[in-house]
Order: C-alpha cells, then structure tokens, then sequence
C-alpha cells in the first residue's frame, strides 16, 4: 500500500519537477537583457526549456526509483539472514525441517500473529520487527527526504549556462542501452533458471541413465507404490526422443513436399487469380492460434483417422487381399527370422542363450488407440506449411534471374527449368528453411500436448501413441509448482535439452542460408 | 566427328514424341503444385468446417421449460420452515418425475433405469443450483462465525412454477428430440457464454472472464514490450556504436526469436513466480511472459520501420541544427509510427492466441470470477480453450471450446485487418 503511495508521489514530483525546471530556467534568465550569444539561443539559455525540465525530472525520478528496486531485491534475503543470524546458539545443530518451522514461527511472531513460542526466540524476532519497520516505514521516510534534496539541488543547478541538452541526451542514450540490454538479460534468465533449476536435477539423478534411459515415468499419485516409480519416478529421455522425432518426421512429410510445391506453384505457374486467394489462404493458415489446431487434432482429426483406419482394415480384408497381405507380412517375418536365426547361430556359440524368433502374422488389423502419432504429425505439418512455404520462396527467389533465363533459352520446359537449375542452387537455403521447420515442430507444445499422449511408449509405431518433450514438461509442471521436487527439476532439464537443441538447430539453419547466399553476390 | 547429337533425334516424329512427353511431364509437376495448394486448402477447410459446425452448436443452448412442484414434504420433511434446511434438499429431484412422465419412463424399478440416467444426464448439475436460489440465497457470509447468511428467494415451498432450465443435450441422448416434439425443450442463443465464466458446468459455462483476462494480459503485455521494443529498435538503427556489446544484443534478439515459447514458460515460472514471489495465474505474469515473445517481433518491425524512414527528413533536421536525438525523437520516430504500431498489433495478436507459455504459470483450470485488476487469477481466451477442452467424448465442453476458438478467430481477425489497414493508408500515403 505504502509502496504505491510512494509510486505514486514520486511520479507526481518527477511531472512537477519538469515543470519547475522549465520556469526555474526561464524565470532566471527573465528580467535581463535576453539575447543571443554564442553559447545561449533566443531565450539566453544553453538548451531549450523542456530540456531544463527534463532534467530535473530525471535528477529527482531516478535515485530514488533505483534504490527503491535494490530494496525490494535486498529485503527478503536480508530478513533470512537476520532470523539466523539472531537464532540462539542451541540452534545451531537443528535439522533443515525443524529450521524452517521455527522461521516460519518467528515471522508469524514478528508480525504479530502469534504469541512469543520462546524467550530463545526473542533478539530474532526484535530483529526482524525492526526490519519490518524500516521496509514499511523508514525506508519511505528516506527516500522522501532524498526526493526533496535532489528536488531542491536540481532547482538549484539549473543555471541558464547549465548544458542541460547534453545531460539529458546523455541520460537518454542510457536509457536506450538498458532497454537493448534487456534482451541479454532475458536469454541471461532463461538459460540461469534452466541450468538452476536442472543442475540440482542431475545432482539427484545420474545425467547418463537420463539421456539413455529406455523408460520415462515421472510417478504420478496413481503410479506410486511399486519399484522405482514409489522413489521418484524413472527419468529416461530416449522414448521422448523418439516420440518427438517420429511426429517431426510426420510433421515434415506433410510440410516439406506441400509447402515447397505450394511455393513453387505460386512462384512460377499460377496466375493473378489464383494467388489472389491461395497467398491468403497461406497467411491464415499461419495465423491461426496452435491451441486452435490441437483441438483440431484431438477432437476432429484423430477420430477421422482411426475411421479411416478402421476403413482400410475392412478393405484389407477383402477377399482376394487379405491373403495377399498375410503374405507380403509373413514373408518380412521369415525374412527377419532367417536373421534372427543366424545372429543366433553366432551367439548361441558364444553364448549359448535361446534365440526368439518372431511370431507370424495371422489376422489383418491395424490397431489405434485414442491418441494417434500420426493426427498430431500431420497437423502439425499442416501448421508448418506456410513457414516451409514462405521460407522456400525466399530461397527461390534468391536464385538469380540469369540462370532462370538461361536455361529456358537452352529450350528447357519450365518444369525442366524448375526441376535440374533452380531447385538445385536453391537446395541450401531450402535446406536452412526445412531446419527452421524442424525446430518449430520439436519445440511446438499445444498441438501435441492436446493430440498425443502422455505415456511415453518406445515406438515408432505412427499410429500407436507417443509423447513428447514439450508433453512431458507440461505433464510434469501441471498443478503446483514444487521448486525443490524432483518432478519439477526434471522439467526445466528437459527445457535446456529442448532450448539447446532449437539454438543448434537454428544456429545450423542461419548458417547454412547465410552460405548459399553469398554464393552469387 | 563426334556425334553430339542422338540420330534418333533427326525424325521430326521422334523430335515430336518427346517434346510431348516433356511437356506431359512439366503437366504432371504442375498438378502437384495445384494438389499440394488443394492440400493445404482441403486442411483449412476440414478445420474452418470443424470449428464453425462445433462452435455453432456451443453458441446455441437448449432450454427445457417444465412445471416444478415445490413440495413441502420432500425439502423441508419435519416442517421447520429454517432456511438452513431447505438449502440442503437436492432440487434437481423435483424436476424427474415430471419429465418421466412427459417420456413415459417409469419413476421406479429395474427396467428404465438406463432411461433415467438419461434424463438425468439432461439435467446436470446447475438446474439444482438455480431453482436452491429461487428457494433461498446465500448473500454473503457471517464475518464472525463464518456462517452462511440465507434469505429467502421468493418462492414459497408448495408453490408451483413454470421454470426454465439449461439442457445437456448430446447428440447420443435420444430424448432431446422427444422433448422438443413435445414442446418442452427450445433451442435458443447461449447468453450465458458471454456473461458467464469459466465452470465445469457447460450449462453455465462462459467467457467473460477469460475476455477480461485477455484484455489484462495484453495491456500488461503491450506496456511491458512496446516502450522497450522501441528504445531498443531506435538505440540499434541510430545510436548504438559498432561494438561486441552491440553485436551480441543484436544476436540474442534473434536468438529470442527462435527459442521455444514453451521455454519462456518455464522461465517465467520460475524467475516471475519463484524468484520475484508475483502471484500466479494473474494477468501480470501472464502479460509478463508473453512481452518475452512479443519483444523481437516488435523490435524487427521498429527497426524496418525507422529504416523505411527517408533519410532527407533526419537530414533536413539536423540541417536545422537538431541534435541527432532532436532529430530522432521529433522527425524520424513519428513517420515510423505506423509501422511501428502495425507490427505491435501483429505481434499482440501473436500474444493472443500463444497458450503453450501460460500452462505453468497457473492458469490452467483457474476459476474465480470476473477479473478487475491485472494482479487477479484469471485464465486468458486461448487458456479458455484449454480449460474447456475435455476429452474426446465430452461433447458439450468440446463444442464450447470451439465456441471460444470462434470469439478467438474474430478478434484476431480484427486485430490482423486494423494492422493491415494501418500498413494499407501508410503505403497509400508514400
């Protein structure tokens, strides 16, 4: 409360300030003879009155505001450190649980709540009472006290040979530097909160069994109570990995050939009319929310899918076709079994272990379940259209005129022109874009959070259900937010997994582009 | 010599042949471009078509109008007449006998069992609430011994009233159509989705306070990255000096651009939340986060903006003896201007519909009302879509949550057409 009194006294002497800077610099030079001279303009200051202004409100907004934000930072560590240091020396050897019960006691006390729990407690609870009244109270008193000074010694400066433009600009182009430097400061947060939070992740789970664990399961309330999953949960990324590329790889089976066709079809066949309405067509695609699409996908397109599925099991079925299938399978199966029965030839003579052979196929029967891979890939892809398209088009038209014009004065088609020059030497740039794409679809969160599932099998089945990176940090940061678990940690390790992998990717992409650019210059 | 060129060739029906089969093929790769532009049309249509037959049906509700009996003998048994009583009765009971006997299902026994669930299933759980309240009302809470405080809501027990209650009708529930043979059940336009928030009772559901989160989270969004955004953008075009510092800004901007939004997510959480103790599943967090994802879009189309500018109108200032921040702030930012706010609305636009950040930041499932100021829990439009959606067999939420993605699609509409307005008068006036 006090706090936005204070806010809000400070900007109201910060607007009075520009307005008494502006009348104090011109009430000075009122009454004499006002002319130019070499260092003064019409009104015989240094600068123009505003800057005057300007100045001062400056002088008076920005101690005040800076020390202002170093307490607000300052504070809450400081009353840690005071409860401690204040704690009676019996305390000295008190477990973590029983240390945070007491503090917590101790500040109930300060505020008031509670009655003293012990005599023991008392310099600390003084301590922190003091605390208390310096941040509601004193602290305020103070930085009156210094808005005024500094109101009255700027009042005091602002002489007409005062260079008050110079100060200002100077101020400004601080100003500015923060405001650019923000963006440090938010990749600075990013990778610090990330690497914070997983470093004590991988302190309480081995770094190795996490990049090459064969199982993820976090352990939810319905998991616990048998084998690891009752101690924390088993963190292994590889199914994640594979979930997230078996959808990418659908993702950008749909994106690249369509997007890039699209592309080319626009840039070099299709007349006015039909891109006055298939360029639209691109952007909406492109503007529309991906939560929009994940409904799509869960709701619309995956029960579309698992029809067709179901279609195609009775088409296969058929007949003449069923035994053909049976056939074709079987064959891949006997295939695979005279390989397993070489490899175990060999290892029966190292080892002497049995060798499993697969089992033949005996009925024709797609199978999915309510979360199909392949519904979540392929609208994803359809997402990432007009991302491939437009970047293809760039690369596109980046390849010179002259070849275009020189391979249809060779007698090439267009399709020919297309197809052997243009493609080619835009290959690179197409390259980068498909990278771009890529990383967009791992890092891509609702379509999949809402369309594929949250138990994270080890297939590369597209029509089973996987999971993936960005499934599983939502999964595992969904209700409260626990900083010190486990669960939590192993999230935000997953995040600069993630983070890292999309800067490599992009860094890759850019380069690659930058490349091929330079080609024809 | 050697003979470059195939004999086969000098046959003019030869030559004929394959030009034919070249052009054939140059058909062929020109029907895969129209195919993949049918493609991704076809997509766009399948979604356009899915959205609006959904949402349509969420923007419209059923209404069952039936005659209640507020018996005496049910709700208030031992005749106490105390207000605390009457509010315990589950009222929805009162309604079943009625339309059992509308349905001609039998009121007892085995055989109709499954019938009854059905009906019941119509009703759902808000048609007890409404006729509690017409019975009695909670007004607020004893301060003291934290006690409801029950008046009376106007209707006496033993009355009779025609009431209209809200209809979970499904497709699967056959008796939605029997009912509206029967003249009982009406279909008329959903006021509760734009007056109403967010529940877990479709019958009830609404948006509101996810618009008035929206509306919280961008303003937050827009004062936190705007001003930013163009400081930063006029530091790197005009000020800033050819240096590593400069250099590295300029990389982490692209950087930022790139990087996951669910990233930011986390960040936020844990730096906003964590760190800074900002109360979760408010608009101020929210907003915060999404300026993150907001800030490079704006800073690009700034610095394009001010790069568009013609050099004569810098050069005419400082010919006037501006300082080259006179010239900036007084000449070269205003004919950015339009520029600038075309690609802040595009990039709020952005903001609007990004939901993927906003899941760990307590969003998700928040349920408190209307929200008045930026510092209370409110969900935003796209979480609203989140939160509506349910599973794949809960029809009801589901077309609700293609209702909110309607409002969502119009307002971005809005948003994309006033930028493209904006860019449209600026181009028209170079």
């Amino acid at each position: 409360m006090l706090l936005l009194l204070f806010l809000a006294a400070l900007l109201l002497v910060t607007v009075f300030a520009y307005f008494a800077g502006q009348k104090r610099a011109l009430s000075a030079v009122r009454g004499h003879s006002v002319g130019r001279t070499l260092s003064t303009n019409n009104f015989g200051l240094a600068a123009l009155p505003s800057f005057y202004g300007q100045r001062l409100a400056y002088l008076v907004f920005i101690p005040p505001f800076v020390l202002l934000l170093v307490w607000w930072l300052v504070e809450p560590r400081l009353a840690d450190a005071l409860i401690s240091w204040n704690l009676p020396e019996s305390m000295a050897g008190a477990s973590k649980g029983d240390l945070v019960g007491i503090i917590s006691s101790i500040r109930e006390a300060a505020a008031g709540k509670i009655a003293l729990p012990s005599a023991d407690y008392r310099a600390a609870v003084e301590a922190l009472q003091t605390l208390t009244w310096v941040s509601t109270t004193g602290v305020y008193l103070l930085l009156s006290l210094l808005l005024l000074s500094l109101l009255i010694l700027g009042l005091a400066t602002s002489r007409p040979e005062l260079r008050a433009r110079r100060a200002v600009e100077g101020w400004n182009r601080w100003v500015m530097f923060i405001a650019a430097s923000v963006a440090i400061l938010i990749t600075v947060g990013i990778v610090m909160s990330l690497l914070f939070q997983a470093l004590s992740f991988f302190q309480a789970y081995n770094w190795f069994d996490f990049l090459t664990g064969t199982r993820w399961s976090p352990g939810g309330a319905f998991q616990r109570g048998y084998g690891e999953e009752a101690s924390g949960g088993v963190f292994g990324v590889v199914p994640l990995m594979t979930g997230t590329l078996l959808i990418v790889i659908i993702a950008m089976a749909v994106a690249v050939p369509v997007g890039l066709m699209s592309a080319i079809y626009l840039g070099e066949y299709a007349t006015n009319r039909v891109r006055s309405f298939a360029k639209p067509l691109l952007e909406i695609l492109a503007g529309i929310p991906t939560v929009v699409y994940g409904l799509f996908a869960a709701l619309t397109f995956t029960p579309w899918l698992a029809a067709g599925v179901e279609a195609l099991n009775s088409v296969l079925n058929l007949p003449v076709i069923r035994p053909a299938v049976l056939f074709v399978a079987n064959v891949f199966v006997g295939l695979g079994n005279i390989f397993v029965w070489i490899a175990g030839l060999l290892s029966g003579l190292l080892s002497g272990s049995e060798t499993q052979f697969m089992s033949y196929f005996t009925q024709v029967q797609l199978q999915t379940g309510s979360d199909i891979a392949l519904a979540a890939g392929v609208v994803m892809g359809t997402m990432i259209i007009p991302f491939v398209a437009s970047l293809s088009d760039d690369a596109i038209r980046a390849v010179p005129d002259s070849l275009r014009d020189g391979a249809l004065g060779l007698g090439s088609t267009r399709s020919e022109m297309m197809l052997r020059v243009i493609l080619p030497a835009a290959l690179p740039g197409i390259a980068g874009g498909v990278l771009l794409a890529v990383s967009r679809a791992i890092g891509e969160t609702m379509i999949v959070v809402m369309a594929a599932g949250s138990f994270a099998y080890l297939t590369f089945n597209p029509l089973d259900s996987v999971s993936t990176f960005t499934v599983q940090i939502n999964a595992l940061l969904t209700g409260d937010l626990d900083f010190g678990g486990t669960k939590v940690q192993a999230a935000f390790a997953i995040g600069i997994f993630l983070f890292f992998i999309t800067l490599a990717l992009n860094t890759l992409a850019l380069a690659i582009v930058r490349r091929f650019r330079e080609e024809y210059d | 010599m050697v003979q470059i060129i195939d004999p086969k060739y000098k046959d003019a029906d030869y030559q004929r042949q394959v030009t034919a089969r070249r052009r054939q093929k140059g058909k062929r790769f020109q029907a895969l471009g129209i195919a993949a532009l049918a493609v991704a049309g076809l997509m766009l249509a399948a979604l356009l078509y899915s959205i609006v037959s959904n949402g349509a049906r969420g923007l419209m509700e059923d209404r069952i109008a039936v005659e209640v009996y507020f018996d005496p003998a049910k709700i208030d048994p031992k005749g106490t007449g105390e207000l605390s009583v009457m509010r315990k009765f589950n009222y929805d009971t009162l309604v079943y006998p009625t339309l059992y006997e509308a349905l001609g299902i039998k009121a007892k026994g085995r055989s109709d069992r499954d019938k009854r669930r059905k009906v019941k299933q119509l009703i759902g759980l808000g048609a007890s609430n409404q006729l509690r309240e017409m019975v009695v009302r909670e007004v607020g809470r004893d301060p003291i011994s934290d006690e409801a405080i029950l008046v009376s809501g106007g209707t006496q027990l033993g009355d009779t009233v025609m009431v209209e209650l809200t209809a979970l009708s499904t497709s699967a529930n056959p008796y939605t159509q029997t009912l509206r043979d029967l003249g009982m059940l009406h279909t008329r336009f959903n006021g509760d989705f734009f007056t109403g928030v967010n529940s877990n009772d479709p019958g009830y559901y609404g948006i509101l306070d996810a618009l008035v989160g929206s509306f919280w989270t961008l303003l937050v969004c827009f004062l936190a990255s705007f001003p930013v955004a163009v400081l930063t953008a006029v530091y790197l075009e005009e000020f800033a000096p050819r240096n590593l510092i400069t250099d590295f800004i300029e990389v982490n901007i692209n950087n930022l651009a790139a990087v996951p939004s669910i990233v930011f997510g986390l960040m936020g959480a844990f730096v906003f939340i964590f760190v800074f103790g900002m109360p979760g599943g408010t608009a101020l967090v929210g907003g915060l986060v999404l300026s993150l994802l907001t800030l490079p879009t704006i800073i690009v189309a700034a610095r394009a903006a001010i790069r568009a500018v013609p050099g004569s109108y810098r050069e005419a200032a400082l010919g006037l003896g501006a300082s080259r921040q006179q010239a900036m702030w007084s000449f070269v930012l205003p004919s950015a201007m339009p520029g600038i706010i075309t690609g802040t609305i595009i990039g709020l636009a952005g903001a609007l519909g990004e939901t993927a950040p906003l899941l760990f930041i307590g969003m998700v499932g928040f349920q408190s009302g209307i929200p008045l100021t930026p510092v209370d829990g409110t969900p935003t439009l796209a979480v609203g879509i989140y939160n509506a959606f349910g599973s794949q067999f809960d029809e009801l939420k589901n077309q609700l949550s293609n209702s909110t993605i309607i409002v969502l699609l119009v307002l971005l509409m809005l948003l994309n057409g006033t930028a493209a307005y904006l860019r449209y008068r600026s181009e028209k006036r170079q």
